[in-house]
């Protein structure tokens, strides 16, 4: 594995996008470093019209943003070198096969023609599409156009993939089957990814950091890999027994805790204790520990009190 | 590596030059249409024309020879600039016409349709590298049959009849070339724009119809029935062909003027680069 691209993947500063006269994106202000990072919101939120302007399709109409540390105004070129995009909507190229329109789209970024066809080839039995790589491309089902256009995505080798909406329109084993291709992309650690969706699970699966946009704006920033660790050690406990000594063992241990009702209590455990010990206590006090959970905010949790809340302006 | 180990490698290769890389739509374009054997058939027959001129012109300089066994070939000695821009009107307004209303309308509708132009432009590789793309494919057919054979034409005639014949028509070697191109650049950029207002090739062909052949009509009806000279303007054919009477240097045939038929030809490529401008993006935005 490569060492880690220590850029910032998108830096917005006030970012304001119109279109049409519309404001679409709203004073957005943030800086992702992460790996894998999710755009998630509901439909209508702006999470395409965000990619849209990093890739220099839709002018930024105020602020700024820059991807890998390039500007999209100004470096809109080197940005297209560094980064393959799979657009959320049906797209192909009419009258190729699927070795040609990846071949096509690998040569018009800047690959030779030989080195475009071996890896036209290579990008296709990689998402699964070998034996069927020389039927056109307008003949597929849904599911392998998309890989055709995940493949499209990978072929030139970009140190940064946009993939929106890419488990659109497919069954659930070919969606499965999309994000295990995804997180294997992610893993290779060669590329860092930026997925768009609406399915709070596909950006759970694949993604370590997720901003939540909601009209326009950026309702929620959550860096998922540090809110796993930390949730982690927070521990929900329904107890029997003499909770209340119990509670202040676990403060000589170094835990600290909370009461939430009569016989439960919430636990952040301390650095050098595990749920061995809590069993170990709770065995000395004669308690009956009758559940315990590793409880976590879920993302579905960060994304409806997202919802909830009023839009901030930045993170 | 070979294609069925799946692992995700990056590449590390070298990377071809950007300005040469526009180049890559045509050689796929082009494959693409010459892959029909209609398409090449009815190529193979445009240079027809051309063929005919070329004997016309090598029996014209063999007549005493001809004479000899009996073949009087005294009515095609004149072989000069009014010939030339004939044979050029039926290689280049006749047939070169019919083969860009064959190839022309699926060159960008079928990437609107499809919705490939995202793929395109999330790539480095700009609008405008597109469109020069796209047109190349129409101006090596269209010079396949225009320019190129004209100008063997008269490099024939001007090796048979000898230099004094060639200094005199160097006008029309350049008439052939300049003209050709300014025909090129017309319905090159005209049915560009009009393939990329449509989404289907049959809507694309049926626009191209309507503005080379129904607006004609409808300006002929102007001039004629309403005495609207402005109606010249509605006749592209008309107007190239009466430019190109101006390069042979010959009686024009279309009572136009020759500020009238630049206007037109002028004003029919910004029309068609406007219309290029708009539709050719990853993304319309709607109002």
């Amino acid at each position: 594995m490569s060492a880690p691209d220590p850029r910032p993947v998108v830096e917005l500063d006030h970012l304001d996008v119109r279109l049409a006269g519309r404001p679409i994106l709203q004073d957005l202000s943030v800086s992702i470093a992460g790996r894998s990072i999710g755009l998630l919101g509901p439909n209508g939120a702006g999470k395409t019209t965000l990619l849209h302007t990093l890739l220099g399709f839709f002018p930024v109409a105020s602020g700024s943003a820059r991807l890998l540390g390039m500007d999209v105004r100004t470096e809109t070129r080197a940005i297209r070198q560094a980064v393959g995009y799979m657009p959320e909507n049906e797209a192909f190229v009419g009258g190729l096969n699927a070795v040609r329109t990846v071949r096509l789209l690998a040569e018009l970024s800047g690959l030779p023609p030989e080195a475009a066809m071996e890896r036209a080839h290579e990008s296709l039995f990689y998402v699964g599409l070998g034996e069927m790589r020389y039927r056109r491309v307008e003949t597929f089902s849904t599911g392998n156009r998309q890989r055709v256009k995940l493949a499209q995505a990978i072929v030139h080798s970009p140190g940064l993939v946009i993939l929106d909406e890419p488990t659109n329109g497919l069954d659930p084993p070919a969606r499965q089957r999309m994000i295990r291709l995804i997180r294997e992309i992610r893993d290779s650690g060669h590329v860092r990814l930026i997925l768009s969706s609406h399915l709070l699970r596909d950006v759970e699966e694949c993604c370590d950091e997720v901003l939540v946009l909601k009209r326009g704006r950026i309702a929620a920033y959550c860096n998922l890999e540090e809110e796993r660790r930390a949730n982690r050690r927070f521990l929900d406990l329904e107890l029997h027994g003499d909770h209340e000594g119990f509670a202040a063992e676990l403060s000589r241990l170094g835990c600290d805790w909370a009461a939430s009702g009569r016989s439960r209590l919430k636990v952040v455990l301390g650095p050098d204790v595990t749920t061995r010990d809590l069993y170990r206590v709770a065995a000395e006090r004669d308690v009956h520990i009758r559940r315990l959970d590793h409880k976590r905010d879920s993302l579905e949790d960060i994304f409806l009190r997202a919802m909830e809340d009023e839009p901030r302006g930045g993170v | 590596m070979a294609v069925y180990e799946r692992t995700y490698r990056p590449y590390a290769g070298p990377t071809t030059a950007e300005r040469t890389r526009f180049l890559v739509i045509p050689r796929y374009g082009l494959r693409s249409v010459l892959a029909s054997r209609l398409i090449t058939l009815f190529f193979a027959a445009s240079f027809l024309p051309s063929l005919v001129g070329m004997i016309l012109i090598y029996l014209a300089h063999n007549a005493t020879l001809l004479a000899t066994i009996g073949i009087d070939v005294s009515g095609i000695e004149l072989i000069g600039p009014a010939f030339f821009a004939r044979i050029l009107t039926i290689q280049g307004l006749g047939l070169g016409f019919v083969l860009m209303m064959i190839v022309g309308p699926g060159l960008i509708s079928a990437d609107v349709g499809h919705n490939a132009l995202p793929l395109y432009f999330a790539r480095p590789f700009s609008r405008f590298e597109y469109v020069a793309g796209k047109i190349t494919v129409l101006a090596v057919l269209l010079s396949a049959v225009t320019w190129v054979p004209g100008l063997l034409m008269w490099g024939l005639k001007a090796v048979l009849a000898g230099p004094t014949w060639t200094f005199q028509n160097l006008r029309s070697a350049l008439a052939i070339f300049v003209g050709s191109w300014v025909w090129i650049v017309v319905i090159g950029l005209v049915t560009l724009a009009i393939s990329a207002s449509a989404r289907r090739k049959l809507t694309a062909m049926a626009y191209l119809f309507a503005v080379f052949v129904l607006m004609p009509v409808l300006g002929t009806m102007l001039i004629e029935g309403l005495g609207l000279r402005i109606g010249w303007m509605l006749h592209l054919m008309a107007m190239v062909r009466r430019t190109w009477e101006a390069l042979f240097g010959i009686e024009p045939s279309v009572d136009a003027s020759l500020s009238v038929a630049w206007i037109t030809l002028i004003v029919a490529c910004a029309v068609s680069i406007a219309v290029l401008a708009r539709k050719v993006r990853a993304y319309e935005i709607f109002r």
